[in-house]
């Protein structure tokens, strides 16, 4: 009786370690995305801050973070969503982090950032790619101007924010500069669940408008934030000098590690040497 | 009461699936080594003998011979190479030329394995190997100046330089949130 329950419990146990650690990055981020699934799993309505029924954390076109630069709410929520990609589902998040515009090089003047800066990074598949570069080879061919798919995207925030004196700025590291971006973004209030939303939406184009890197190269980089003139704000509005963000960028994510799946070859084959010997002498 | 037999199959079964998994982890994505000049050169001559079409990353010493892609992460799917930061430098052009693979993927097969795994040995690379870029039917010649690791968060390393040179790297056999193994070459 004693070796009937010792087998079932080898054999509970070794799907449990299976299912829990078998893709330990999957499970840790879920998505593309970069942000740890218990970040987005902790965000409103259970982890599906965007009400489109599917986790935040399954998706790779959505993505919700903290965002410690909200100066009225540090521990505030906010989403990126990828709406509609002209090439289907292609194109995903592989970056989308609050950035304290305290730490770039410079500041625009006269101005500050309510809700600090977001970093986005999207890119697409092969697939893709490859459509977009056989569709730009055409349009050169032609002398049309070359650029790739448009994406649109939502910023959705946690709550109503006062907007009424938003200007969007759009940073180019390149340049160290700022420049203007609200004639393409719309600000909007929308109902999710039963709670109204601070919305903002814009169109980037792959190597064109919005576009950080300004090349066709199935990866769109998108640093954006509203700013607020000086002179309006409030006390509360005012960015902290010194922050620092929940997520920053890192380097590539470039493979899974190797110990979890030798702890499971190791217990795998141990559970057969406790299991065979024993029954089979019997 | 589960019976003798049925249990002797479930041990076996486990016993192979743990091997299994065990090669597929530890051996499966391990490359040829070409530790000569001559072995390498051989490797080049059967693999690579002349310019390609497409970008390719080539490096004789670990048999590696993979695409470069310009797009994010999804299109080091098939054990391609990412051009991370293209702004920052390419062969061409000068600067910082950044690129990234997988050190290790699991697959379900051996054939998978080495090829999803680009980079699994990249940590055999010596000072003075040689690294070869076919970049727009060019081909550049890199040899190995710089070996070492850094935290994920180094991103610093993919920013552009004033002289040109090549950063490759990798993760860890601890995964990706524990560093990484970088590699700099010059032409």
């Amino acid at each position: 009786m004693r070796g009937k329950y010792l087998y079932k419990f080898v054999i509970v146990l070794l799907f449990a370690v299976g299912l829990i650690s078998f893709s330990p990055s999957a499970l840790a981020y879920g998505d593309s995305d970069n942000i740890p699934s218990s970040v987005e799993s902790a965000s409103p309505n259970a982890g599906d801050n965007n009400y489109d029924s599917i986790p935040d954390k399954k998706q790779s076109d959505v993505a919700t973070t903290t965002n410690p630069n909200d100066t009225e709410a540090p521990d505030s929520y906010v989403s990126l969503e990828i709406t509609s990609p002209e090439e289907g589902s292609n194109w995903q998040i592989d970056e989308f982090n609050p950035v304290d515009p305290a730490t770039l090089p410079s500041q625009p003047d006269g101005t500050v950032f309510p809700v600090g800066m977001f970093d986005v990074k999207l890119s697409c598949k092969q697939s893709c790619w490859q459509n977009e570069v056989s569709r730009v080879n055409e349009l050169d061919s032609v002398d049309a101007v070359a650029t790739g798919d448009t994406v649109h995207l939502k910023l959705i925030f946690d709550r109503v924010l006062d907007t009424s004196k938003w200007t969007t700025q759009k940073y180019d590291p390149a340049t160290d500069t700022y420049y203007d971006y609200s004639p393409y973004v719309t600000i909007s209030t929308q109902l999710y669940g039963s709670t109204l939303r601070t919305v903002l939406e814009w169109d980037v184009v792959d190597g064109g408008l919005g576009d950080a890197d300004g090349v066709v190269n199935c990866q769109i980089s998108d640093p954006i934030g509203p700013t607020v003139p000086i002179a309006t704000t409030t006390t509360a509005l005012i960015v902290p000098a010194a922050k620092t963000t929940v997520s920053g960028p890192t380097l590539a994510n470039t493979g899974l590690g190797t110990n979890i799946l030798i702890s499971i070859a190791v217990l795998l084959i141990a559970a057969a040497v406790v299991i065979f010997p024993k029954r089979a002498q019997q | 009461m589960v019976s003798n037999r049925s249990r002797a199959i479930v041990a076996i079964i486990f016993l192979v699936g743990g091997i299994y998994v065990a090669y597929l982890t530890l051996f499966a994505p391990q490359h040829e080594i070409n530790a000569t000049s001559a072995s390498q050169a051989l490797y080049v001559k059967s693999q690579a003998p002349k310019v390609s079409d497409q970008d390719r990353l080539i490096i004789p010493k670990i048999s590696v011979n993979a695409p470069i892609n310009p797009g994010g992460v999804a299109t080091l799917e098939n054990g391609a190479i990412w051009h991370r930061q293209p702004q920052n430098g390419d062969p061409a052009s000068g600067g910082n030329f950044v690129l990234a693979g997988h050190r290790y993927q699991f697959a379900t097969t051996p054939d998978h394995a080495i090829k999803n795994s680009v980079l699994y040995d990249l940590d055999k690379m010596k000072l003075g190997d040689r690294i070869l870029v076919d970049w727009h039917k060019n081909r550049y010649t890199y040899k190995v100046t710089k070996i070492y690791s850094v935290k994920p968060n180094a991103i610093e390393i993919e920013e552009r330089s004033t002289k040109p040179k090549m950063t490759l790297y990798t993760c860890t056999l601890a995964g990706s949130t524990d560093g990484r193994i970088v590699i700099e070459a010059k032409l």
